[in-house]
Formats: C-alpha cells, sequence, structure tokens
C-alpha cells in the first residue's frame, strides 16, 4: 500500500493544480458565473439545499438503472465467452455481430429505444448493455484463450471430470479477464445510464443535468457532473476490491523495474 | 466515441465557453456577395404562424430592402437559442417574456427587443378523453416539456395555483417531439404547446384535447414570443437590428392584413409544421390580432407590465431575489411611430 501513495500525491497535485488554472482563468478573463462557473461556485452550488435535495432525489434511479444494466451486462457477457469459447460455428458467426455492435450510434440507439420503449427503466437498461458488454465479453473470451491447453489435458489424463478441470482451471483462468471487463463495464454503466436519461427519462442524474442546464443553473450542471464522475471512481473501486478478494492471486501489480 | 458524447453534452457550457474566446474577439460583420448585411436569426421552434412576418417580409423582400439578408435557423435544441445568443452566436433570435426574465436572474445579459406575440399562447394540453382538464389532476401523471426554463417555472406555477403538488408531477423532456409524445400516449399532458396552433393541429389530426392556458390559471399576462440579442449585438449594431425589426414588422402587419397571401407563403416554408391551408388560416386569424398591442402598435412592450410579471415570479418562488425588469428589454430599437 505504501508504495502506492507518492502516487496518490501526485493525483491530488494534478486536481489541485486542475482546479487553480481553472479559477485562475476564470479570474484573469472576468469570466461570469453564467459563462463559466469556477470551483468556488460549484462549491457554492453544493451548499445550497436545492441542489442536494436534486442530487440525493435522483441519484437512486440513476444507480438502480445501472445496477441491473451492469447486471444484464455481466450475464450476457459472461455468456456470450463462452458461448464462442465453446464452439467455433458460434464463434465464427456472433464475433462479427458483436464487433458490428460497437459501431451503432449509441445516440441514435437511445433516441428510438425511448419513441419505443417510453421513459422508463427498459431502454436505460438496453443502452447499457449495448454499450458495456462489449468489454466483458472480449476481456473473458481472451482470458479463456490465454489458458495454456496443455492444462486441462493434464488434468482430463489425471482423471479430472469436466467439472473439475472448469473449476480449478479454466475458471481461475477467466476471473482475472472477467474483472478487467466488469471495472470497464461499470464506469461505462453509470455514463450509459445517464446517456440514457438524457433522451428522456422522469428522473435520475442525467435528468437532473439537463433539468438544471435548462434553467440556466451552470454552477449546479457542473456539481452534478461532479457526483457523476465520484459515482464511477466508487464504482470502479469497488469492483476493484471484489476483485482483489476473489482474485488474489492476480494482484501482482507491474512496476517499471520489473521490465 | 459514443460513450463520450454523453459527458460531452453534458459540459455544453464549458464548450460553449471556448468559442465565446472566438466569438468575443471582435465585431464581425459579415456581408453577403450582393453587399447585404447577413444575419442570423434563431427561431424558438420550427416555423409556424407565430413566425408569418418573417417569412413575408423574406417573400415579399422586406428585408432586401433594408440591405439585410436574413436566414431563419432552427436550433438543436428547442431552448437554445437564448443561451446561443448570449454566447455571440447569431444575431437576433426569438425567446419568450418569462423565458428573459429567468435567463436575467442566473445573470445571463439577453436583451428583448420587440414582442411579436403581445398575450400568452401557452397552454398545458391533454387529450379529451384523458379527463384531465385542470392542472392540479397533473399530479402522480407524465408532463411532456420541450425544455425552455420557463417550461418549469409555467408548470409549477399552474400546478401550484390549481392546489396541486409540483414535486408530484412527472416531468420528461421531449425537445421538438412535444405534440407527438401527446399523441403517441407516451406523456399525459404537454406544456409549452400553444392553443393558437398545437391544439388546433391536434384537434385537425382528430385529436381532440382539453386547453388549460396559463392565464386561466393564475398566470398573469405576458407577452409571448420576443426578438432577443446579446448584450455585444446589442452594442455594436443598433442601426442593424433596428432596419430588421421595421422590415419584420412591416412583414407581420402585411401578413395580418393579406392572411389568405400570407398562408401561402408559410405553406411554402421549408420544414413549416403543417401543409394544411386550413390549418394554418386558422390559426393565423386567431393570432394576428395579438400581433399588436391594445394601442395597435407592432413591437411594443411594456416595461412596467415585465416588472409585475418579474415581482409576481418572486411571490411565487419561482425566481428567489428581486429583479429589475427593465435591464430585460430595451425599447429603443422600436420603429418610431
Amino acid at each position: 500500500m505504501s508504495a502506492l501513495r507518492p502516487g496518490w500525491l501526485l493525483s491530488a497535485l494534478i486536481v489541485l493544480a486542475f482546479l487553480l488554472g481553472w479559477q485562475g482563468i476564470i479570474r484573469a478573463e472576468h469570466l461570469e458565473p453564467w459563462l463559466l462557473p469556477g470551483p468556488l461556485d460549484v462549491l457554492a452550488a453544493f451548499g445550497k439545499p436545492e441542489t442536494r435535495a436534486l442530487i440525493v432525489d435522483n441519484i437512486g434511479i440513476t444507480l438502480a438503472e445501472a445496477a441491473i444494466g451492469l447486471l444484464a451486462c455481466l450475464v450476457i457477457g459472461v455468456g456470450l465467452a463462452v458461448a464462442m469459447f465453446a464452439s467455433r460455428v458460434l464463434r465464427d458467426a456472433l464475433y462479427p455481430l458483436i464487433i458490428a455492435s460497437q459501431a451503432v450510434p449509441t445516440i441514435a440507439i437511445a433516441a428510438v429505444l425511448v419513441v419505443a420503449m417510453g421513459y422508463g427503466l427498459a431502454p436505460k437498461v438496453v443502452v447499457i448493455v449495448l454499450y458495456a458488454f462489449f468489454a466483458i465479453t472480449v476481456s473473458v473470451y481472451d482470458s479463456l484463450l490465454s489458458l495454456d491447453p496443455e492444462l486441462p489435458e493434464l488434468l482430463r489424463s489425471l482423471g479430472g471430470s469436466r467439472w473439475q478441470i472448469l473449476r480449478t482451471a479454466r475458471l481461475p483462468a477467466a476471473l482475472p479477464g472477467f474483472f478487467t471487463g466488469a471495472k470497464l463495464a461499470v464506469t461505462y454503466s453509470i455514463s450509459a445510464a445517464i446517456y440514457g436519461e438524457w433522451v428522456g427519462a422522469t428522473g435520475g442524474l442525467g435528468y437532473a443535468l439537463q433539468q438544471a442546464a435548462n434553467q440556466f443553473q451552470a454552477a449546479t450542471v457542473l456539481a452534478i457532473v461532479v457526483v457523476m464522475a465520484a459515482l464511477g471512481l466508487l464504482a470502479f473501486a469497488a469492483v476493484a476490491l471484489l476483485e482483489r478478494l476473489c482474485v488474489p492471486w492476480a494482484r501482482r501489480p507491474a512496476r517499471a523495474s520489473d521490465w | 466515441m459514443p460513450r463520450f458524447s454523453a459527458i460531452l453534452r453534458a459540459i455544453s457550457l464549458l464548450v460553449l465557453t471556448l468559442s465565446i474566446v472566438g466569438v468575443a474577439a471582435g465585431p464581425r460583420a459579415t456581408v453577403s456577395a450582393t453587399g447585404a448585411r447577413k444575419l442570423t436569426l434563431w427561431l424558438d421552434w420550427y416555423p409556424t404562424t407565430d413566425h408569418a412576418g418573417i417569412y413575408v417580409a423574406l417573400a415579399k423582400g422586406f428585408y432586401a430592402r433594408e440591405g439585410l439578408d436574413v436566414s431563419a435557423r432552427i436550433p438543436s435544441g428547442a431552448a437554445d437559442a437564448t443561451q446561443l445568443l448570449a454566447h455571440g452566436t447569431g444575431d437576433i433570435g426569438i425567446s419568450y417574456e418569462p423565458t428573459v426574465l429567468l435567463a436575467r436572474a442566473q445573470g445571463i445579459p439577453i436583451v428583448a427587443t420587440a414582442a411579436i406575440v403581445q398575450r400568452p399562447l401557452n397552454a398545458v394540453l391533454s387529450l379529451a378523453g384523458s379527463g384531465i382538464v385542470r392542472p392540479r389532476q397533473l399530479e402522480g401523471r407524465t408532463v411532456g416539456l420541450a425544455g425552455d426554463p420557463s417550461d418549469y417555472t409555467d408548470l409549477k406555477a399552474v400546478v401550484g395555483y390549481d392546489g396541486g403538488d409540483y414535486a408530484k408531477v412527472k416531468k420528461v423532456v421531449v425537445n421538438y417531439a412535444l405534440l407527438q409524445g401527446l399523441l403517441a400516449k407516451k406523456v399525459d399532458a404537454i406544456i409549452g404547446a400553444y392553443w393558437s396552433w398545437e391544439a388546433l393541429q391536434a384537434d385537425q389530426g382528430g385529436h381532440p384535447v382539453n386547453v388549460m392556458r396559463l392565464e386561466r390559471f393564475g398566470v398573469p399576462s405576458y407577452n409571448e414570443l420576443v426578438f432577443v440579442t446579446g448584450r455585444g449585438q446589442l452594442a455594436r449594431e443598433p442601426a442593424t437590428l433596428r432596419a430588421f425589426l421595421r422590415a419584420t414588422f412591416k412583414g407581420y402587419a402585411y401578413a395580418a392584413a393579406h392572411q389568405e397571401e400570407a398562408t401561402s407563403i408559410l405553406l411554402k416554408v421549408p420544414g413549416v409544421l403543417s401543409s394544411s391551408r386550413a390549418l394554418i388560416r386558422q390559426s393565423l386569424s386567431l393570432i394576428a390580432p395579438l400581433f399588436k398591442d391594445a394601442k395597435g402598435r407592432y413591437g411594443a412592450m411594456d416595461a412596467g407590465r415585465w416588472q409585475a410579471y418579474a415581482d409576481w415570479m418572486l411571490t411565487k418562488g419561482l425566481i428567489h431575489s428581486h429583479l429589475d425588469a427593465g435591464q430585460a428589454l430595451t425599447l429603443a430599437l422600436l420603429p418610431q411611430r
């Protein structure tokens, strides 16, 4: 842990420099808060009860959407990866389609989904899945492939059953890839949920953001953006923690000295 | 990268700010090949009868005679015109008295230069079969908004006036798909629709609607449509803006006096919201009398009444501190009579 401290300090310095630079530009250019609020304006926005109420009332909706969307991503992402790993035919059939799905502009899809599915949870979940399943599918599939093919052979020759091979060799091999994908997917889920809300919703942080922007409340907009970023970080940290608990053997942070 | 676009859209304020550095660099009078001064006009909505005078002025050459080359544009978001102008993008735009006051309350320096429609057209619409006939019934229902700042405050005002709880009204921004959302039953009601247009359009399409006019539910009278401009544009080119208003109100006077011809002109406008001559003709006959104030003047604004509206907003909690409405409008550009 102590090895990470200089890095954290540097992060804090970068953030501080960013905030000072931001405030400095506003001072130097005499930018008014309606044009570009400074860090202090954003802080002041957090101090207002109406801003806090707006955030508190809407954060749960976004979190619920992101959680359900992420769960759907995990099921679909892992399912596709396993299917492609298990069958060559499926691999040849699905891989190009999965790649193609990433070329679809999500904003266009989101707008169409709102028309077809309304303003509720369903279109947000679809947007999140479209956005985030890819990260999981690809990383799980790659880590399944990366398993030395001789290991299952060896286990089989030693009398291991299919289940035992899966449990002792394939699953542990796929877990690091799964968590790599999940860390990406969890941050995507939050931005995708906000994205889905922006196109049409009656609640959520994206909705709150739109309402504040429409009412010319620039500082509130940035305050909500800060909350969104914090949510993304926390969600990432939660998955990273889970990874550490589930895959302790994979935790060997690369250092420059290793090279 | 699609995943970044959400964030990009979200911090569009920041992005717009960067553009101001370029825009604010200095006055740039663009001149067309014929020597006419090019003017960009941001409409508030797709072209409808509200904009009749502008399209008449274009078709009859009133702008050309003032040495102006006017291009009317529709912003990508229904609420964007005000912010575009405040940021110095474009020369003149169309907004609403309540929106101008709300913008001023947030310190956004836009100024109303003339009233296009003197009285409120805005209404809450619901389908006739929905049983929603008064604003308090919107509790627990979903209301579609175009996204203009005044949509939120208008809704809050009428629901509160009628004894309902605004916090219990679900709101969804549908942008330009206002009437479509209502007709497709995606929303239970809409606000920001006009009794002089959307209500007629729905009726004509065989979907009768309940019309709840704002002024029936406690909202004082105001100038529905106004021309607005930014502080910079106003300081730089008062003469150009004056010429624009002169030609425009000549257009409105002509449209009111020759409604059949104005209807024909509007039917040819690209993007006009209806291809029905009967609808445009009927709408025009309803709003033409509202182009003029009680004394028969085009463009007139009453600073005292604007102040009364701003004071009413304060008492209703729609703005949070006293606002000097005098800063929100200028009478200096209006045609002399």
